[in-house]
């Protein structure tokens, strides 16, 4: 005897099975580690960032400050001691020195006659940073020779 | 053919555990990235308080008539007119004293618990005053502070 037709809208029983998810695949797995992994990474680097960053900017803060404490205290000597050496042996704070590598301050000394007459000092303050020698900051001032208003 | 109609305690266990997992990692990257930019925002505002501080008290000490170093610094601008730097509350306090009375106050927040000294440099051709401030709780790269500024050499009033 034939067995009946199905009707038109019955699916045949091999359509019928439904494959249900029991896990995650490896690739789901390997792709949402790799995801989690990434944002921990740009994290972690953006973490770094804002730490060196406002640490450049407490040592830019700093040797400003340093530059302006040497400044005052060479404006305080006479004259006559406004010398290369002299200013060579200002030494910087150990705090700085400390956190920072190979950081010395670095001075030259120029004789003007215009628009006075008057020792032309460059002060610099000079570090290691990421590897690499840079000059951070740098003040230039003036002291007159004659007995003018100090700066 | 037996249709599950839910999930076992077991899928529904790892579900959780591995979604609470999940949630704490990312809980965890997000509040670093905070507490990073929060920090940096703290940490600016008293960097730039101190940078005020201390372009201030040059200005101040530069344009003074004389200064007595002590537990507190008093600055003597003209015969009735005074100022006096101290420290409240990890801020560097700038009070305003004319003929004697209280006439206003600056502040300004320091990076950290601090204490402050000040002293009188007067082997040059110009005396120095010498202010030392040192943190603790380190917030910042250094520890101390010293800051260096001629008396009496006209900076603005």
């Amino acid at each position: 005897m034939l067995s009946p037709n199905p009707p038109k809208n019955q699916r045949s029983p091999t359509t019928l099975k439904i494959r249900r998810r029991r896990a995650t695949s490896t690739m789901e797995m390997v792709v949402a580690i790799a995801l989690l992994a990434a944002t921990a990474t740009m994290v972690g680097k953006f973490v770094h960032q804002v730490k060196l960053g406002l640490r450049d900017r407490e040592l830019s803060a700093r040797f400003d400050w340093e530059l302006m404490n040497a400044h005052e205290r060479i404006g305080s000597w006479p004259l006559e001691r406004i010398t290369l050496e002299e200013i060579q042996q200002i030494s910087l704070p150990k705090a700085l020195t400390e956190h920072v590598a190979n950081a010395r301050l670095t001075a030259s000394i120029q004789k003007i006659e215009k628009p006075l007459p008057a020792t032309q000092i460059t002060l610099a303050i000079e570090c290691e940073r990421y590897g690499q020698t840079i000059q951070p900051s740098v003040l230039t001032f003036w002291v007159p020779s004659s007995a003018e208003k100090t700066p | 053919m037996m249709r599950r109609s839910g999930f076992t305690l077991v899928e529904t266990v790892g579900f959780v555990v591995a979604t609470g997992t999940l949630l704490t990692l990312s809980a965890l990257l997000l509040n670093q990235a905070f507490d990073a930019h929060r920090a940096s925002l703290s940490h600016l505002q008293r960097m730039q308080s101190l940078e005020l501080f201390v372009d201030r008290w040059r200005d101040d000490v530069q344009s003074c008539s004389k200064v007595t170093p002590g537990a507190e610094l008093l600055i003597t601008k003209t015969d009735n007119f005074d100022i006096v730097y101290s420290i409240i509350n990890q801020s560097m306090v700038r009070t305003r004293r004319q003929d004697g009375k209280d006439i206003g106050h600056d502040h300004w927040q320091l990076p950290s618990q601090g204490s402050v000294t000040w002293h009188i440099d007067d082997q040059g051709r110009i005396p120095l005053l010498i202010c030392t401030l040192e943190f603790s709780g380190d917030p910042i790269a250094f520890d101390d502070l010293t800051l260096v500024s001629r008396i009496g050499t006209g900076g603005s009033k």
